[in-house]
């Protein structure tokens, strides 16, 4: 049984100037605006190339099991689009274009029901990306690039920064899980992001967590980068990971016992 | 002075009166802006993330004075006091709607450093300034301008805070008395619950007016409020403005007298936050005042007549005579 799969390169590749040459077919009004208005800031659109039958919004990737869905319009006039959802030999969901602007962020969340292990992947095809996006899935960045193919396990919290100067395009693709697909996840070694860093401990045990919140205090950027996982679960793993990173060995259960202890002591604020 | 610590994109959030002297808590909210209708829930918003519950900080009050220095915060470009229930939310709605708007909407810690017992107006009023630079960072870079609300009740302090804020414009909001007096008896703010908000103690002759007569009651607190403002206006301080004025009256008057030189895009922006309610943003503003007068007793009717009317009119007078409409 193999561990929880994160993120992963798929063996597939397409063409990225076929895929620029097709995104700049969809006519500018074609965008509309993600149904999920509260998680962005700035300029978040989509377009569906494969939507769920029955009306409601097109770009909504209807997971109920009886949902059925169909290729729009837009899709015959996007040969290597409609190339890369032939390529995938399972079946295939919702399929979508999705933009984040220059400057725009999706705040940091989870979309349940997305992994492997509930039979269903979201994988994500760049069509345009730059350097400046910054995807953390779990509080690690993930560097995907155009043409590559990569399953992301969403259900994990994750979030997206554009501080580049243009769009973030990605395909979209909700396939359900075969074996095909399956084939297509390189095995991969010993997860190399789990390893301890090469740091010196300065201090573990109860002290340690009091020492590197002090650190924090003191630390603009470190509070800048902590403050973006706000997850409950997520931010506990990433304050324990980034503290051993400071030399600081400490449980993400302290963490947690932590957040309880602040969390109580504003709740009780005004007790005499 | 010793430096303070890194406050950047740390805002106060709670004054803490337990112990021998009171303290300040921070929160950490980056450069997110202050859209909410209250301040008060971008405060409930910010102590749940999961980043300040677990750095908490707390420090003297004396930290606003050196941060204060470090870090300057814009100065106040104009404050509102007003009667409630009165469009003051939809106002400071309309101006955070703009990006480069810091608006500060009845900020708790302020309304706690204005009534902290025992302390002398010189070191309420450096108090005052300290904590509201420490509200009004640059947190993103691009704020141009500070617009504070008050609570109500802050009415009565309107001299301490012109002492601490001298020669920044404001406005004082009205309503006409039997609408603001219904809502009121509608759903009662929590100053208007004798003992419910800590004011001091309570006597029994105020418990049994609110107990038997509760329009007498709110329409006392209510008329006492406009009382307060009444010196400074007939001073020429302030600026007067009825409720009827709302909503063009922001982007004219009250966007001239706070000098925000509003371009085309800004004003439509504003114009849009007025088809909806203030302070339910979900639901539509509805323009409710018949439904109000029709709705209030003739006791209420009374109430309001005897004890907000008079002030009210001053004030209307006041207006009026201004050039208000």
């Amino acid at each position: 049984m193999r561990a929880m799969i994160s993120s992963r390169k798929l063996d597939l590749t397409f063409d990225p100037e076929a895929l620029r040459a097709d995104l700049d077919q969809v006519a500018p009004d074609a965008w509309v605006t993600h149904f999920n208005d509260g998680d962005f800031e700035g300029r978040w659109v989509g377009v569906a190339l494969r939507a769920a039958v029955g009306g409601g919004n097109p770009l909504y990737p209807d997971p109920s099991p009886a949902a059925t869905f169909r290729d729009t319009p837009l899709l015959d006039a996007l040969p290597a689009f409609r190339r890369v959802l032939d390529t995938f030999r399972c079946p295939v969901r919702s399929a979508r274009l999705l933009s984040l602007g220059p400057g725009s962020r999706i705040r940091e969340h989870r979309d349940p029901g997305l992994g492997l292990e509930d039979g269903e992947a979201r994988i994500h095809v760049p069509v345009r990306t730059n350097p400046d996006v910054e995807f953390m899935l779990d509080n690690r960045r993930v560097v995907m690039r155009e043409g590559e193919a990569w399953y992301l396990n969403l259900a994990q919290a994750h979030r997206v920064a554009n501080r580049g100067a243009t769009d973030r395009v990605h395909l979209v693709i909700d396939c359900t899980v075969n074996d095909w697909l399956l084939a297509r996840f390189p095995d991969e070694g010993e997860d190399e992001r789990d390893a301890p860093p090469d740091v010196p401990v300065k201090a573990t045990g109860p002290g340690a967590l009091d020492a590197f919140r002090a650190l924090v205090l003191d630390d603009p950027a470190l509070q800048q980068r902590l403050f973006e996982s706000c997850d409950p679960e997520a931010f506990a793993r990433f304050v324990a990971r980034t503290g051993l990173e400071c030399g600081y060995r400490f449980g993400v259960e302290d963490v947690s016992r932590a957040i309880q202890a602040g969390r109580r002591a504003w709740i009780e604020r005004n007790f005499p | 002075m010793t430096a303070p610590p890194h406050l950047a994109g740390w805002v106060p959030v709670h004054v803490h009166r337990r112990g021998p002297a009171p303290e300040l808590e921070w929160a950490y909210v980056g450069d997110r802006r202050f859209t909410a209708p209250f301040f008060e829930q971008t405060v409930g918003e910010a102590v749940r993330h999961p980043f300040n519950n677990l750095f908490r900080r707390r420090t003297p009050l004396e930290v606003l004075d050196a941060w204060a220095e470090a870090s300057p915060g814009l100065r106040p470009s104009g404050l509102i006091f007003h009667m409630s229930r009165c469009g003051s939310t939809l106002i400071a709605q309309m101006l955070a709607s703009l990006a480069r708007m810091v608006v500060l909407s009845e900020p708790t810690p302020l309304d706690a450093v204005l009534r902290l017992p025992g302390i002398d107006d010189e070191r309420r009023i450096g108090w005052l300034r300290g904590l509201i630079s420490a509200l009004g960072q640059r947190r993103r870079g691009d704020e141009s301008h500070l617009v504070i609300k008050l609570d109500a009740w802050n009415t009565a302090a309107l001299p301490l805070i012109e002492r601490a804020f001298p020669g920044v414009p404001w406005v004082f909001l009205v309503r006409e008395p039997v609408e603001v007096l219904v809502s009121q008896l509608r759903q009662k703010a929590a100053y208007m619950v004798p003992g419910l908000l800590d004011f001091g103690p309570v006597s029994p002759e105020v418990l049994h007016v609110f107990a038997s007569r509760p329009e007498e009651y709110c329409a006392r607190v209510l008329g006492g409020i406009c009382e307060a403002a009444l010196p400074a206006l007939r001073r020429g301080d302030g600026v007067p403005l009825n409720y009827r004025e709302l909503p063009s009256a922001v982007w004219g008057r009250v966007a001239a007298l706070f000098g925000l030189d509003l371009t085309e895009s800004e004003q439509e922006s504003m114009r849009r936050v007025t088809g909806f309610n203030a302070k339910s943003p979900t639901e539509y503003f509805q323009a409710d005042a018949t439904a109000k007068v029709a709705e209030a007793s003739d006791l209420a009717r009374s109430m309001a007549d005897a004890w907000i009317r008079p002030h009210y009119d001053a004030i209307e007078e006041i207006r009026l005579a201004r050039g208000g409409a």
